[in-house]
């Protein structure tokens, strides 16, 4: 017998009580926060599988062999009466279930942080009726699936993103007191859809109110629920009742369904494994229910009759104007002036956030702009949109405003003429306020044709617009959870997006990203991303993205070939600069000092901001970054330019791994208008690198070659995450090179120093640190960080 | 250390009866040869003691020795002077702060300037003094004069406006290696080491120069023992057995085991023959091999675990730019079984071997068996019929149980025999004519004149040791950095991308969460002495089945038994550091309480994102998992661990870990301590010495 020794964890002193690790007893943040009356997510159902799993395109319209039901890659779930729930997708316009017994499983990273998981019908919800991924509305009944598969290597093996939009489009919600109507065409008609719960008598029932307008271009067939493929389906009560076996658990059980105020000729269809409801032709003015009950074959005649005995169909046109508010109270708070710091001509203010509010919002902020009035709009992660008024002078008094709510991780955000735009990972939502009671009551879908996978990572990430009003965005790749590889790709993963300025044209702009936590676009036109170290991304980087471009996750390129090179970058960015990148900015402000139309990047990971140095070589764009000696307490990501006072605003979350210590802050960083001598260009030639500063330098150190050093290495760009540093003089060995500088010159009026160095070659990073002052005595940051992918001549 | 005591002992018993010492006679030193200048890294450390001095390299401006032992092995217990000299480099001009952590007296000169003396009789951090290093190499010189009784102790830190208080880090000192005093020493280690290693007191012992040691005081590499003959029969394959008796070196270049028959070249000795047959004689042939389908796993272990970092693959043959040691004789060498017995278990039978033990599983030493036994491998002709019971007398006569088994000489000269001569006869001649009979250690000859140079200088130091040079023998005996990456050094393992490529590509490992990652990127040797505690780092170097504390790596740390306590001990007091940290106060109970939260989510660094805490697993590892905290107030020492949390990447440059802590030393969390970095991290540490774990053995059959 052999003897194994084990070696067993066990607190030594027994104090395990202490309970800040696991055993937090305040309530979880994401748990006691009142989320409103819908929450957007990707959902799986109720045993925890998502759509991935499904068997594919199901052009044939069969039913799948396993049960999806209650899935979604879009999903809205909708409060109801009597603790009920229906989750609407937006992608396929069908009701993807609905359950009685509580309202959803908080599960993701948006919620407990959780790598994988999707929210789903809540513990112990009690399912009463489900449909798989498949359109919720046909023109022929079958159902069948006509989206394209996503192609090339990795893709899924089943379609993404919304249906035709000829056949049925979602239009946006509507909110009414506690009621949401969610509006959609089918065909040329355009339908509004109240789900309710109802109760006549001890039977509890979920209703679905339809409300059509305008004639519909053909026959159209609603699916009302499904079963995995074998479940029986039959009509009762003279068809007046569809009953189908779909709880392969209790036999007997049936869900049931029938009609309320049908149009005539309207018919209830018991297909294999489905019911659905054969409508004739919209004339427009139609006005119905679908109703859901659980039974027996049994109680149908009981369930006819209760059903007849509901409310007749509601007018819906009418809850499609704003009801009473929803979030009365506000939160006031007072900002925090910042100060001076050796000699830096420019102060953080502190915009405070309204951390504690009466509604448990989890503020982290991921999207930012501003009204022409001044105000700031701020989404969240966690789906909301706030107003802050009082952005101005000395922040006395801040009153922050829920605006929005349910949102699908609102990591990007952009007013254009007064009306909000903000990015969910389903769709660009633009937000009505139609009744001016200062709350979003339209939530219309700008665009939603980008596709979504359940991967928990492929964040839908920062909003921007060109001067020809056509939106921007970013989309990650579904990195596994654990970090490595991928989930089954769609065609959008790791791309930037533009969108026409009326939101009808979607295309995807450039390829190959894997995490971009924000871009920029300037004042040109100019597009600009940056991404995080990881598969492909050997080090954080500042990109100039062109259209049609590959820039670097090969996996994500969406080529017929995977590429072999990557495109330039105007820069990479060290670990110490940027672990973990933001947006960019364009100083679009002349009060902000001497760096009007230069660019800023802003790290997440290092809550910091960089000023970027860029120069033109040819075709070929290249530069360095600079840290502003700026301190943040959280991870700043988002950042505009006021519209009155030109200041910069920044604003961030702590929801990843950052130094940043705060959920969410909001910053105005205020120039003062004193000298600030600052690098501010560099230039790279066959002799060597001219570093250009805003004002004159001390002369005596910066003519001296003791106060200068350059490091070059290269970094090594594979499927690894992120790569560590290479010497150009051994590109095996890992390492350092250290740049000889041979003389230094300081130009005559002592804001330019030339570092001569011959021989210079292109390499992935270069860093010149230097221990200089301001001809006036301030300090002058410490590195340049740059990239050198062309020579010029001297 | 209890293990190399008891060794020291049975040598003690074994010379028990020798006289005192006395030098040795007859033996000059050569002179030094000519040498160019060139830079080297570490520093000159020069003791200094009376009219003796002793010089050798010492990597940082560190020591510890403690109360009433010797600072060298070439000087005696009692007062002297310590002297650094070289370089220290700097990127460019800039102004730093340095302190000293001693106890004794310490001068330090930069440039000709002095900027520490700073004399303390308990030890002390004295007051930080800023000094400016120019660009580029600054001259260093640094005394200490230790308190006339008890530890010496001397530390060298600095800081900067944009570093914490740090050792000042070893990859920036250089010196002048061309030095003679320098030369000098190093010659005559190498030989003390060689003396040691060829074990020539095995068979020259000599009652009057090499007298018994005191228990505990030898150098250690004294009771290096040599291979039992146990079952060869049961291990080894004929051919290749005689081919080994006959010419070791032919077959392992470095091997110490001397070449005792001579042959004409080409052929085998017939004494060799004999030998091998006899030797073959005890055990069973075992030829029963794994199947050949494991093999492509075994490549990837090959190469996931690092034995590609010390050895070159089986069906490799020629020169390597790594020196490691071939294997392209393993299938002529070895039965299977046995072969993967030894993985098993390498030590079995020759504790001091190289090789260590990784913990391999059954199925992993057979799929490691199967793919050293596989490809096309060096061929061993067949060899003369042995006649076992000639074998069995030369075994006698040969000298071969003066090493193998440990019995007392028999046949050869004294030393001081030997050493009448000069020492140029017999096992020090170059020329085979001669060397007569006497073995052939393949000695080249530098090592020849390292061997002389320590003869002349009398066989005393053998009587003594200091960890710091154990360490640093055995660091690069056991070929610790073919491993680890070592002041900017890269590890020879991470420059083998294209060998461990296609043997990984052969048997692709899971991908994905949970499951384990190859990568040659390890922790970074320059700071083990500073950074773990002595008492874990021994069982850990040692090979204490103690939790993998990265167990997302394939890469696993093998057990070196014979030397890894030696290891651990000489490594803290190269940095300065005695084996045991100031004693701690038991936790406050709201600290700790403090530390739990900065430790979280909610309030805290949200550490435990990617670090577990005992048996509570990480909330969401992504691309970067972390250690389990849970040991790191045993595994680290508190202030190493201050300043991990203070400036990661100031300790390596590779890591995922972010720096939550600014040049100012403030965190962003200002709503404990006010975000003073030090003491929120102390906080954290102090959390964590309640989560500490106790080891506990229990025993499960199995």
């Amino acid at each position: 017998m052999k003897l194994r020794i084990h070696t067993l964890l066990t607190p030594a002193l027994g104090l395990a009580a202490f309970a800040g690790l696991a055993q937090n007893p305040a309530p979880k943040k994401f748990e006691a926060m009142d989320y409103g009356r819908f929450v957007s997510a990707t959902f799986n159902n109720a045993e925890g599988k998502n759509t991935l799993g499904s068997t594919g395109a199901r052009k044939d319209g069969a039913a799948p062999a396993k049960a999806y039901g209650c899935t979604a890659d879009k999903g809205i779930a909708i409060k109801l009466e009597n603790d009920s729930t229906v989750v609407f997708d937006t992608d396929l316009v069908r009701m993807a279930g609905g359950w009685s017994n509580g309202f959803i499983q908080l599960k993701g990273v948006v919620f407990e942080g959780g790598h994988g998981p999707n929210p789903g019908p809540a513990p112990g919800a009690k399912i009463v009726f489900q449909t798989n991924p498949t359109p919720g509305w046909s023109t022929d009944a079958t159902f069948a699936d006509t989206r394209k598969l996503p192609t090339g290597p990795g893709a899924a093996t089943r379609p993404f993103g919304p249906l035709p939009r000829e056949l049925a489009k979602y239009k946006g919600l509507y909110l009414h007191g506690d009621q949401v109507v969610l509006s959609y065409t089918v065909g040329s008609a355009s339908v509004l859809e109240l789900p309710a719960a109802e109760k006549i008598g001890e039977r509890g029932m979920l209703t679905r109110t339809f409300n059509v307008s305008g004639k519909g271009s053909q026959q159209a067939s609603l699916l009302a629920a499904e079963a995995i493929d074998g479940a029986a389906s039959q009509l009762l009560e003279d068809g007046k009742v569809a009953a189908l076996a779909d709880d392969p658990k209790n036999p007997d059980s049936r869900l049931l369904v029938a009609l309320l105020s049908a149009p005539a000729g309207t018919q209830l269809d018991a297909g294999p494994a489905r019911i659905s409801v054969k409508l004739p032709r919209f004339a427009g003015g139609e006005s119905f229910k679908v109703v859901y009950g659980r039974g027996t074959t049994a109680d149908a005649a009981a369930f006819a009759a209760d059903t007849a005995r509901l409310s007749a169909p509601a007018k819906l046109a009418e809850l499609t104007k704003g009801g009473t508010p929803h979030w009365t109270k506000t939160v006031t708070t007072k900002g925090e002036l910042g100060t001076e710091s050796n000699g830096f001509p420019y102060v953080v203010d502190s915009i405070t956030p309204p951390l504690e509010n009466p509604y448990n919002a989890w503020i982290r902020f991921g999207g930012l702009d501003f009204f022409s009035d001044g105000r700031a709009a701020l989404s969240t992660w966690s789906g909301d949109v706030w107003i802050v008024s009082g952005v101005n002078g000395d922040l006395k008094e801040l009153t922050w405003k829920r605006y929005a709510s349910g949102l699908y991780q609102a990591l990007g955000l952009k007013v254009v003429d007064n009306v909000v735009y903000v990015l969910g990972r389903d769709q660009i939502t633009r937000l009505h306020d139609l009744n001016n009671d200062g709350e979003a009551d339209f939530y219309e879908n700008f665009n939603n044709d980008v596709q979504v996978t359940p991967g928990f990572h492929e964040f839908a990430l920062d909003l921007h617009t060109d001067p020809q009003g056509n939106f921007y965005f970013a989309k990650g790749g579904p990195v596994n959870p654990g970090g490595r590889g991928w989930g089954p790709l769609s065609d959008h993963n790791g791309c930037i997006f533009k969108i026409s300025k009326d939101g009808q044209k979607f295309e995807v702009y450039a390829t190959g990203v894997r995490a971009p936590n924000g871009m920029g676009v300037g004042p040109k036109g100019e597009v600009t991303c940056g991404d995080n170290q990881g598969t492909w991304v050997p080090a954080c980087y500042v990109h100039m993205a062109k259209q049609g471009e590959f820039i670097g996750v090969t996996d994500l390129a969406h080529l017929p070939t995977k590429p072999t090179a990557h495109s330039n970058h105007i820069c990479y960015l060290p670990m110490d600069v940027d672990n973990s990148g933001g947006a960019q900015v364009w100083v679009t402000s002349k009060q902000w000092g001497p760096f009007e139309n230069r660019l800023l990047h802003l790290s997440y990971g290092q809550a910091t901001a960089n000023l970027i140095l860029s120069e033109q070589v040819g075709d070929t764009l290249q530069g360095g970054a600079v840290k502003l000696p700026l301190k943040f307490e959280t991870g700043v990501m988002r950042a505009r330019f006021h519209p009155t006072d030109g200041q910069l605003y920044l604003t961030g979350l702590r929801g990843w791994q950052t130094k940043g210590g705060k959920d969410g802050a909001f910053y105005r960083v205020r120039y003062t208008g004193k000298p600030v001598t600052l690098q501010t260009s560099l230039r790279v030639t066959d002799k060597g690198i001219h570093l250009g500063f805003t004002n004159p330098v001390d002369a005596a150190a910066a003519a001296d070659l003791q106060n200068y050093s350059i490091q070059q290495y290269n970094y090594r760009w594979t499927e690894a995450y992120g790569s560590p540093d290479f010497k150009p003089s051994n590109p095996e060995e890992k390492g350092r090179d250290d740049v000889e500088i041979k003389s230094v010159k300081l130009s005559a009026d002592a804001k330019t120093v030339f570092l001569e160095v011959p021989g210079l070659k292109p390499v992935d990073q270069v860093r010149i640190k230097m221990n200089l002052k301001a001809a006036d005595g301030a300090d002058i940051p410490k590195e340049v960080v740059h990239t050198i992918n062309a020579i010029g001549k001297e | 250390m209890s293990r190399i005591r008891l060794t020291l002992l049975l040598l003690v018993a074994l010379a028990s009866s020798l006289p005192a010492h006395a030098d040795s006679p007859g033996v000059q030193s050569p002179a030094l040869p000519e040498a160019n200048p060139k830079k080297a890294p570490g520093l000159i450390l020069t003791f200094l003691q009376g009219e003796q001095t002793d010089s050798r390299e010492s990597r940082h401006l560190a020591l510890h020795i403690p109360a009433d032992t010797i600072p060298s092995p070439f000087l005696s217990k009692g007062p002297f002077t310590a002297r650094w000299e070289g370089f220290i480099a700097s990127p460019l001009r800039a102004d730093h702060s340095f302190q000293v952590r001693v106890r004794g007296h310490f001068k330090l000169t930069l440039n000709g300037t002095q900027i520490l003396d700073t004399h303390s009789p308990e030890l002390t951090l004295g007051e930080p003094k800023r000094a400016q290093l120019n660009k580029g190499a600054n001259l260093l010189v640094a005394e200490f004069t230790p308190e006339p009784a008890g530890d010496a102790t001397v530390q060298l830190l600095w800081s900067s406006s944009e570093f914490p208080l740090e050792p000042v880090p070893s990859i920036l000192f250089t010196h002048e290696s061309a030095t003679p005093a320098l030369r000098s020493g190093n010659r005559l280690r190498e030989g003390r080491l060689l003396f040691a290693q060829l074990r020539c007191a095995a068979c020259h012992a000599d009652p009057i120069l090499l007298p018994a040691p005191t228990p505990g005081e030898a150098m250690p590499e004294l009771a290096q023992d040599a291979p039992v003959f146990a079952d060869l029969g049961a291990k080894f394959n004929a051919p290749w057995l005689a081919h080994w008796i006959n010419d070791p070196h032919s077959t392992r270049p470095h091997a110490l085991m001397p070449r005792v028959f001579s042959a004409p070249e080409g052929t085998i000795a017939q004494e060799a023959a004999d030998l091998a047959a006899f030797l073959l004689s005890s055990g069973t042939r075992n030829d029963q091999a794994p199947s050949d389908d494991l093999a492509p796993a075994g490549g990837a272990l090959f190469a996931n675990l690092g034995c590609i970092a010390c050895h070159t693959p089986p069906d490799f043959n020629g020169n390597d730019e790594h020196a490691r040691t071939p294997l392209a004789h393993l299938k002529a060498k070895w039965q299977p079984t046995a072969l993967a017995a030894f993985l098993k278990e390498p030590a079995k039978n020759y504790r001091w071997t190289h090789m260590p033990n990784f913990r391999l599983t059954d199925e992993e030493a057979a799929q490691l068996t199967s793919f050293l036994l596989s490809g096309t491998q060096r061929d061993f002709p067949p060899t003369p019929n042995g006649d076992p019971a000639r074998g069995a007398q030369r075994l006698v006569s040969s000298g071969c149980l003066n090493c193998h088994a440990g019995l007392p000489p028999t046949t050869q000269p004294t030393l001081s025999a030997t050493l009448q001569s000069g020492w140029i006869k017999g096992c020090m001649a170059p020329q085979k004519s001669a060397r007569g009979s006497a073995p052939d250690f393949a000695l080249t000859d530098s090592q020849r004149d390292a061997l002389r140079t320590f003869a002349a200088s009398g066989f005393e130091s053998l009587r003594h040791d200091t960890p710091a040079e154990f360490a640093d023998r055995q660091t690069k005996a056991m070929r610790c950095t073919a491993c680890h990456s070592r002041d900017g050094a890269p590890s020879t393992w991470s420059q083998l991308d294209d060998e461990t490529a296609p043997l990984q590509a052969a048997a692709p490992q899971p991908e994905g969460e949970g499951n384990p990652v190859a990568t040659t990127a390890l922790p970074l040797f320059h700071w083990f002495g500073e950074k773990l505690q002595p008492s874990w780092m021994a069982r850990f170097i040692t090979g204490e089945p103690l939790p993998k504390p990265r167990p997302w790596l394939i890469a696993r740390m093998p057990g070196f038994p014979a030397v890894g306590e030696g290891i651990a001990h000489g490594l803290s007091h190269s940095h300065g550091l005695s084996l045991t940290s100031p004693p701690e106060p038991p936790p406050a109970e709201e600290h700790a309480r403090n530390g739990a939260t900065l430790l979280a989510e909610n309030g805290g660094f949200n550490c435990t994102t990617c670090h577990g805490v005992g048996e509570r697993p990480p909330t969401a590892v992504f691309e970067a998992p972390g250690i389990n905290l849970a040991w790191a107030s045993q595994r680290l020492r508190k202030d190493y661990f201050q300043r991990w949390l203070l400036h990661p990447l100031r300790i390596d440059p590779e890591t995922k870990m972010p720096r939550f802590a600014d040049e100012d030393g403030r965190t962003q969390l200002t709503d404990l301590y006010e975000g003073r970095a030090r003491d929120q991290f102390d906080a954290i540490w102090q959390y964590l010495r309640t989560q500490a774990p106790q080891p506990q053995k229990s025993q499960a059959a199995q």
